[in-house]
């Protein structure tokens, strides 16, 4: 356990510094002129990159942004002088965390419904129709296909009953108007929930299948045990734990920022947004947040994933 | 508008108080895709958040707040006048109007206005040296902003006046004196860029609050009483809120929807068609002074010949630039430095299409199998014209290359002359209204500073000779002629390609009525009503 | 096999019309496709209009004609888009193709020697994956791509300018590394404990024999069976990357370049963006049928 952290605190100072490499690299980063203004004096330049300790060496730059950013916890933008970098990600985090949490629920809901109609009746059109979905699922550019659902829903469609109750694009917050803001992240749940229910149904179709096939279930059959009982019973639990462990690394990077694409094309300001708009800026301090905060999901991800998995499978542990 | 315009003085005034009891009230809400940076006045440099200090702050002049060429007047604002400056146009002797008040409802006095020119060199505001470099004591401040004195600046609070002693005459004196970063804050506003923290000011409106990363309100302020309609108009909406982040795309279809009032940003020209036909009514087009051009290196090859520099202004093809910006409405063909409507302005084109001319003179110069990149920023527009720039520069014997950075960088990056930009698309909007904001703004060999992001004379250019004709031609009320020959020297010197100069386009929201555009602040938010 | 057969039909058609783009253009669209037509005129139309409607704001491209010239209609610079679609799935194929190549490689070495030297090697070579994988891929991506667009990348006498194709596959190629070379290093951990290759050990077989003969023929297999699905990935991170401008840089074009492009004009002319957009979605899906259906016949001779 105690490897394990220090492994994961590891990565995660290892992708820091890289972030921090990588900026430094970029040419056109020095942020000074672009906080001073416009045609400003090499005396108000100067003073700038002093208060922003950009005149000191690397190393100790890099330690200031660390301790700024964890300990004292006041990190400003470099863009938007004064704007506090830790309340604007939690700020963008609920939006994440919303359309994240909502397309899972719709993908798992619909994986399920596709894996158990698949498996039951494998080999019939309907699971050859589910297997397609799956691949089209992948295949697909999220941000065309939100590009094109936006294309329908607020213009070509929009006067039309079926999308008149489309809002305009942007989020509402959950406890302002729980309505609206289901209403507003509908059609970005669907969007995002169509890259993964395939893949789900298909990896619950396999594994329900294969449990079939394992002398227990047939054991339970043989027994007169009813049908539905032996799927939720002991086929479904089975086949849990290869969900799991993909559902954990799934949402673990969605919710650290992996819905960027699907939030830029809906114009939700969540993680993905705030990272995407702080990279085209080169603002620095709010990048690093962003990406660790990211990084930091995957690794309690994987953590989680094997904790569970080793809980649902005895043969783990 | 015209009505109003039309109107005589004593109707006008009764006319706005009956519009006032009909119309006020409400929430304007405004629309950007980003927030502007600080939100302190004497800092911030952006047109999008000087059009909201025209609101919350005052100077101690102020420009006319009407529509049309009436804007660019200076009036009196917390100053009662315009003072005639005297001994030889060194000392400015302003008197204080009585009972103002800031926002947290401390009186206003002449100390509040000695610590805010103090103010603008303790926080190092970007103009402090360029505008204001002219006041007594200025140097210093320059070098040592912490304990700046700036004994150029008196207070005498028995008597409210305020004395400003400059160092050498300065031309436009006043009309810097109108902007935002000479606006007058209580002298308790700390000697640090305030952030996102707002600072009280005597506006009709208050800044509530700031998040860059959400939205700016504006709410009325409480302590406001209107003391000159034409310096600071009470404002019809109660509140304006101004919210960021949605993409262009989205901040039209909420317009059209009439979930939103107005938008910072320019339509995307795929919008350009609907807006035009089916919503005339709220689209306000008007020329700003204002160019997109491409800056020569005239100190890297191949641009330091001057004929490379004339084939590239022959060989663009205007009128499809134009084009790729979204149409003749929208943008005028140009080649000179100076736009339409400023003091000097005479139009000039020695730059007609001639594609064969323009190969000629490369051919002359040998330098065509030169390798030529186009720093461009990653807006569509800039795209657009990158990428036809290719074909331009392709036939006129280069290898063309574009690089593009992205809007933020683009801007400081190719200033610097440590960058190697050879050529650069960019766009230059005018301060306030002046020849000198362009000749010399962009052209003059103060603007150049090698080694440093902040150089706008991204070109190089500099002719010493001229800039004292440009600064003699700027005193002289009757220069007018003089600046129109510099134009058009510096025109045939070529230092750029001066392609169009656009118009600013603004949707409203059907609701908003009452729509006014100003000179130097744009549209008057809170001089038009929602309800 | 029916449907591995099917999506190799699939893609060999896309790549053979891809290949064909010069003819087309050059026989069929008879336009540059890599030159703004702002002022030219096809049918007896101008390519570009400027709208005449109400304020007459904004310039309307020719849509599609469905005859020989804009077939599909022009984009903003009045470019044929037909023609370039062409052009562009060559640059998008050509990318994605080079980027699974450079990641397969890179991946079999890393995963290889990490698994089968094992000690400080494998320590440090597992960290690095680890990290990468930490490393959301499209932030990554994203990251790299800024930094190398905005300046030239020089590798020793190589140099790389921003509007090289080299810089996208070098980008593409990296990202995905640990998704291959974590389940190669596990995959050479398992056999080098297995009875056969310790027996070659005891036998006195060098380790760049076993490597050869007993280690890399097991695992080539998958590695085939990753392919497919790598170089999907690579197509839709390419487009990604190319529609947030910072992928494939003008005056190259790539499929994700287009669908750029097509987002300018969707509410006008929205053929342009879901042209494109179609074309990667069926290039990805075709090769996900065929990596699906080597997987499954992978599994049936197990």
């Amino acid at each position: 356990m105690i490897t394990r952290l220090l492994r994961s605190l590891l990565v995660m100072f290892g992708i820091s510094v890289l972030v921090f490499l990588i900026f430094f690299a970029t040419p056109g980063a020095d942020p000074a002129a672009r906080l001073a203004g416009r045609g400003a004096s090499a005396e108000a330049l100067a003073a700038v990159r002093h208060e922003y300790g950009l005149d000191r060496s690397l190393p100790v730059q890099y330690g200031l942004l660390m301790h700024r950013l964890f300990i004292a916890g006041d990190l400003t933008s470099q863009v938007n002088r004064g704007q506090r970098v830790v309340p604007a990600v939690l700020r963008a985090a609920p939006v994440t965390l919303s359309l994240a949490a909502g397309a899972a629920v719709v993908w798992l809901l619909a994986g399920l419904a596709i894996g158990l109609v698949a498996a039951a009746r494998e080999g019939s059109v309907w699971d050859r129709a589910v297997t397609a979905l799956g691949l089209v699922g992948i295949s697909i550019p999220v941000f065309w296909l939100g590009e094109v659902v936006n294309l329908l829903t607020q213009s070509r469609l929009h006067d039309t009953w079926a999308f008149r109750w489309v809002p305009p694009l942007g989020y509402v917050p959950l406890f302002q108007d729980p309505a609206g803001w289901a209403r507003g992240l509908l059609l970005p749940w669907l969007t995002l929930a169509l890259l993964y229910a395939g893949v789900y149904g298909r990896v619950l179709r396999s594994s329900l299948i294969e449990a079939y096939r394992q002398d227990y279930i047939r054991t339970a059959r043989a027994k007169g045990i009813s049908e539905s009982r032996v799927v939720l019973r002991h086929a479904l639990r089975n086949a849990l734990v290869v969900v799991v462990a993909l559902f954990g690394l799934d949402i673990g990077a969605l919710i650290g920022g992996g819905t960027l694409l699907t939030e830029v094309v809906f114009g939700l300001r969540g993680i993905g947004k705030l990272t995407y708009d702080a990279l085209q800026n080169l603002d620095l301090p709010v990048v690093m947040a962003t990406v660790l905060y990211a990084s930091f999901f995957v690794v309690l991800a994987n953590a989680a994933v094997d904790a569970v998995q080793a809980a649902l499978d005895p043969r783990q542990r | 508008m015209l009505a109003l315009l039309a109107a005589a003085p004593a109707s006008a005034e009764e006319d706005r108080a009956a519009l006032m009891r009909a119309h006020r009230g409400g929430t304007m809400r405004l629309l950007a895709h980003s927030a502007a940076g600080t939100i302190d006045p004497q800092v911030n440099y952006t047109a999008q958040f000087w059009q909201m200090f025209s609101m919350a702050y005052d100077g101690l002049l102020a420009f006319r707040k009407v529509p049309g060429p009436g804007g660019n007047e200076i009036v009196g604002d917390l100053a009662e006048a315009v003072p005639a400056p005297t001994d030889g146009g060194l000392i400015w002797l302003f008197r204080l109007r009585p009972g103002i008040r800031f926002s947290n409802g401390a009186p206003v006095r002449p100390a509040d206005v000695a610590a805010s020119f103090r103010r603008l060199f303790r926080v190092s505001s970007p103009t402090a040296d360029s505008f204001y470099g002219a006041i007594q004591g200025a140097g210093a401040c320059l070098r040592a902003p912490a304990g700046c004195a700036l004994e150029g600046v008196t207070a005498d609070d028995a008597a409210g006046t305020v004395t400003i002693r400059l160092s050498r005459p300065d031309p436009e004196f006043a009309k810097k004196l109108a902007l935002p970063h000479a606006s007058v804050l209580p002298d308790t506003a700390p000697d640090a860029d305030a952030g996102t923290v707002p600072l009280p000011g005597t506006g009709a409106y208050r800044i509530d609050h700031y998040d860059p990363g959400d939205s700016l309100r504006l709410v009325r302020n409480p302590h406001f009483r209107e003391w000159s309609v034409d310096a600071q108009p009470d404002g019809f909406p109660d509140a304006i809120d101004y919210d960021f982040g949605l993409e262009e795309e989205a901040e039209i279809t909420a317009i059209q929807n009439g979930q939103a009032d107005w938008t910072f940003d320019a339509p995307p020209a795929d919008r350009l068609a609907e807006l035009g036909a089916r919503y005339a009514d709220q689209v306000h087009l008007n020329p700003a002074y204002a160019m997109w051009f491409l800056p020569l290196n005239t100190r890297l090859p191949p641009f330091d010949d001057v004929r490379v520099r004339r084939a590239l202004n022959l060989a663009v093809d205007r009128r499809a630039v134009v084009k790729l910006f979204g149409g003749a409405r929208l943008a005028t063909e140009a080649c000179q430095v100076l736009p339409p409507g400023l003091p000097g302005y005479q139009p000039y084109c020695p730059y007609p299409l001639d594609l064969p001319r323009a190969q000629r003179l490369v051919a002359e110069s040998g330098t065509a199998g030169q390798t030529v990149t186009l720093v461009i920023d990653g807006s569509p527009v800039a795209r657009a014209i990158g990428t036809y720039m290719l074909d331009v520069l392709r036939d006129l014997g280069f290898v063309p290359r574009l690089r593009s950075l992205s809007s933020n960088v683009q801007f400081t990056y190719i200033q610097n002359t440590n960058n190697q930009v050879q050529a650069s698309l960019t766009t230059w909007y005018a301060d306030y209204a002046s020849a000198g904001n362009f000749l010399g703004g962009i052209f003059g060999c103060s603007a150049f500073r090698p080694g440093s992001d902040a150089s706008p004379n991204i070109s190089g250019f500099c002719d010493p000779a001229l800039d004292v004709r440009l600064q003699a031609a700027l005193a002289d009320p009757q220069g007018g002629a003089e600046l129109a020959a510099i134009d058009r020297i510096v025109t045939d010197q070529a230092p750029a390609v001066v392609l169009f100069n656009p118009s600013y386009i603004d949707v409203v929201s059907a609701r908003v009525g009452h729509v006014g555009y100003h000179e130097q602040f744009r549209w008057l938010v809170g001089q038009s009503w929602v309800q | 096999m029916g449907a591995m057969r099917a999506g190799v039909a699939v893609l060999a058609v896309i790549v053979l019309a891809c290949l064909l783009a010069p003819l087309y253009a050059s026989q069929v669209s008879e336009t540059d496709p890599f030159r703004s037509n702002v002022n030219g005129t096809a049918f007896g139309q101008e390519v570009l209009a400027e709208n005449t409607a109400g304020l007459g704001l904004g310039v309307t491209p020719i849509g599609p004609t469905w005859r020989g010239a804009y077939l599909l209609g022009a984009d903003t610079q009045g470019r044929d888009v037909a023609a370039r679609l062409l052009y562009g799935g060559r640059t998008s194929l050509l990318i994605a193709g080079c980027a699974t190549a450079l990641c397969l490689v890179l991946a079999v070495v890393l995963g290889v020697l990490s698994g089968f030297v094992g000690g400080t090697v494998d320590t440090v070579l597992a960290g690095l994956l680890d990290l990468l994988w930490a490393f959301p891929v499209y932030l990554l991506a994203i990251s790299l791509s800024i930094v190398l667009i905005s300046q030239d990348l020089r590798l020793g006498p190589l140099r790389l300018t921003a509007d090289s194709l080299a810089l996208p596959m070098l980008i593409l190629g990296i990202v995905y590394v640990p998704y291959v070379a974590r389940p190669i290093r596990a995959q050479v951990l398992a056999l080098r404990r297995a009875e056969f290759i310790e027996a070659a050990h005891a036998t006195g077989g060098t380790p760049l024999h076993i490597l050869r003969r007993h280690v890399l023929p097991q695992i080539w297999p998958g590695l085939i069976g990753f392919a497919p699905v790598v170089m999907a990935m690579a197509l839709l991170t390419e487009a990604a990357l190319s529609v947030l401008s910072i992928g494939v840089q003008a005056p190259q074009a790539s499929w994700g370049t287009l669908i750029a492009d097509g987002q300018a004009l969707i509410y006008t002319r929205p053929t342009v963006a879901v042209a494109p957009g179609l074309a990667v979605l069926l290039t990805v899906l075709a090769l996900n049928v065929v990596g699906e259906a080597w997987r499954a016949s992978l599994e049936t001779r197990r």
